[in-house]
């Protein structure tokens, strides 16, 4: 990704909506503080959140419905560009661990 | 919770071909190899059919919070994780709205 693209100026300002994708899963705390702060500062920008299917995420990305998709890991990095969301220590909660679930009564 | 007590269970697996991947290969062997009873896309349907007694649901947790108090995670071992990215079309250029939002994504990620 060309950073330069992205790279606006902070006095500009923009509305529109946003409309992200996710694919199965839980919202993580990394996008929820990058669009924390998005807000804040674009006050005119609304974000859309969808939960869907993996199969309508792609459909909806090719289709330009969607702007954004928020995947699990490996990113499909033929068709799409990708920034993968940070799952260190620091960031615990957008760790996704695979665990199983049982029934221990009421 | 590990590969050989799983396959003795009745299992509610994620239609996620992405989690299913990493799972058969934490696994071992092919998930047809396994007891499933059902397949979900979305949690809190999964946790239901846990709650009913239909099976035990190999479940993507990304909160350490139980979606229901009746149920408990039982830790997979050896431990199995996943993270996640931000995609977007690299046919169709970003909105600027949406150019922003990538710009505070990296601003995030530089952060930490």
């Amino acid at each position: 990704m060309d950073k330069l693209v992205v790279n606006l100026h902070e006095g500009q300002s923009v509305n529109g909506r946003i409309l992200i994708g996710i694919g199965e899963l839980e919202l993580t705390q990394s996008i929820a503080e990058a669009i924390n702060r998005l807000t804040s500062r674009q006050p005119d920008i609304q974000i859309d959140l969808f939960s869907t299917t993996d199969e309508d995420l792609h459909n909806k990305l090719q289709s330009g419905f969607f702007d954004f998709g928020i995947m699990l890991n490996p990113a499909d990095t033929q068709n799409y560009n990708a920034v993968e969301l940070p799952g260190d220590t620091t960031w615990e909660s957008s760790l996704h661990k695979i665990v199983c679930l049982q029934h221990i009564g009421s | 919770m590990t590969p050989d007590d799983l396959t003795q269970l009745p299992l509610i697996t994620a239609q996620q071909n992405v989690i299913n991947t990493q799972f058969a290969q934490w696994l071992k062997k092919p998930l047809t190899t396994l007891n499933q009873v059902a397949t979900y896309n979305f949690h809190q349907n999964a946790a239901r059919l846990v709650s009913a007694g239909i099976g035990y649901a190999l479940y993507l947790n990304s909160h350490s919070e139980v979606p229901q108090s009746d149920l408990a995670f039982i830790p997979l071992m050896p431990e199995l994780t996943s993270n996640t990215s931000l995609i977007w079309s690299n046919e169709r250029p970003p909105s600027a709205a949406a150019k922003f939002l990538i710009d505070h994504v990296y601003q995030c990620q530089s952060r930490h």
